[in-house]
């Protein structure tokens, strides 16, 4: 598909005149931040793609509805985030991290995408990867949502206070704690592993 | 200061006033503790850039609005090159087979005028399955339409727990037949198609019938 240089919001006045083709651009551009946040919401993959089939089906359905109230992405974030919000609802669980089966420092090797990135770097890299979704999917819901939507969404302080209906102040303390939270764990996870590594070390000498 | 998370955290994002943000630099000169938070905030955002997500395949199978009016287009384009090279080539046959039969003598209006009822007969059968086709596919997109209206003209209303569990319960099961009847829509899209299909065999087919009977008519000429 080729780029436009249409906005957003052109897109979508184009699609609702009747140009369906202009919806399927309006994916083909967010079908990434949404699958990425429903996936760092979700924790699984399977549900991430229903998600967001089902987020894109609710925009389509609702296009009509959307008066350019909002930038079509914020509108777009919010039908997500419910949609993760009742998924984790009637699955009557907390997000999920997948694990691998321990990490393979060959397997990771064939991935690696950057030459210049050494093995070790790689498992690394991957490791703290899962320590970090383990760390997130622990964290209350409106802690992590407000972290997602900062680190991986760039969203402003005011954007994520009209997605969370909250004052901008709760923002703050939301993202405060929650980087806190992950702090401390990333730094004992850290501090375990060094001790992991000292204890194989004197166990094989 | 130590106490205003607020304020490091428009800091640590750079989304604060010039003012608080010359005042919160003022204070991190005096203040280890808060040094030590700036950091420590930091470094966790820089652990959070490492959280991968998994390579995906699309999830959208997208709208394919574009064969409606293409092949609207293309069904009167090859049925109108199909029909007039049927005209052309036995007019040319025609014409050729009477030179030959005739010599020097300019090609008589009877020998096109006996292919001419046939291609005249499978222009307007063209233009009337052309004319059938446009009314299917215009009741299809038609009751898709209503469709999604009606599906997305539902009001907003404040509902309790139990009347939101019960919406969702109806809307999943709405959405699964509403999918459902997408799918026979497809269908019945894909049969129009196959339709199509068979027309243009069929045309091949008489095409070929009428060279076949143009040959026939030159040697029988050739013959006499």
């Amino acid at each position: 598909m080729p780029p436009t240089s249409q906005t957003d919001e052109e897109l979508v006045a184009l699609a609702t005149a009747g140009d369906l083709d202009c919806f399927n651009q309006l994916v083909a551009r967010w079908e990434r931040p949404i699958y990425a946040l429903a996936y760092r919401t979700l924790g699984r993959e399977e549900d991430a793609r229903d998600v967001v089939q089902e987020a894109f089906l609710r925009a389509f359905r609702g296009l009509r509805g959307f008066r350019g109230q909002a930038k079509f992405s914020s509108w777009l974030y919010r039908i997500t985030l419910n949609l993760c919000r009742d998924w984790i609802r009637r699955e009557r669980r907390a997000p999920v991290v997948q694990l691998p089966e321990g990490t393979d420092p060959i397997e990771v090797a064939d991935e690696r995408m950057a030459p210049a990135e050494s093995v070790e770097d790689l498992v690394a890299r991957k490791q703290m990867s899962e320590a970090v979704a383990r760390a997130m999917a622990e964290l209350p819901d409106e802690q992590r949502v407000a972290i997602l939507l900062k680190e991986y969404h760039g969203l402003t302080f005011q954007e994520i206070a009209d997605q969370l209906d909250c004052p901008l102040s709760t923002v703050k303390t939301r993202l405060y704690q929650g980087l806190s939270v992950l702090r401390r764990r990333l730094e004992r996870r850290q501090s375990e592993e060094a001790a992991l590594r000292r204890a194989t070390w004197e166990g094989s000498m | 200061m130590c106490n205003q998370r607020e304020k490091l955290i428009g800091y640590v994002y750079d989304e604060c006033e010039p003012a608080e943000r010359a005042a919160v630099q003022g204070h991190l000169e005096t203040c280890p503790d808060c040094r030590t938070e700036i950091a420590a905030l930091r470094s966790v955002r820089s652990d959070l850039q490492s959280w991968q997500v998994p390579d995906h395949e699309s999830v959208w199978r997208p709208f394919a609005p574009a064969p409606a009016p293409s092949w609207w287009q293309q069904v009167p384009r090859w049925a109108m090159a199909a029909a007039a090279s049927v005209v052309m080539m036995s007019g040319a046959a025609g014409g050729a087979a009477a030179y030959m039969v005739l010599g020097q003598q300019p090609v008589q209006a009877s020998q096109p005028a006996a292919v001419q009822p046939i291609s005249a007969v499978t222009v307007n059968e063209v233009n009337a399955l052309e004319q059938r086709l446009r009314t299917l596919v215009k009741v299809e997109v038609d009751r898709l339409n209503s469709q999604v209206q009606l599906a997305s003209s539902r009001p907003a209303v404040q509902m309790s727990a139990d009347q939101a569990a019960a919406f969702h319960t109806a809307f999943d099961r709405q959405l699964s037949e509403l999918r459902a009847t997408n799918d026979n829509q497809v269908e019945a899209i894909n049969a129009i198609y196959n339709k199509l299909g068979r027309m243009q065999l069929g045309f091949d087919l008489r095409h070929e019938l009428l060279k076949t009977r143009v040959t026939d008519l030159a040697s029988a000429m050739g013959e006499r």
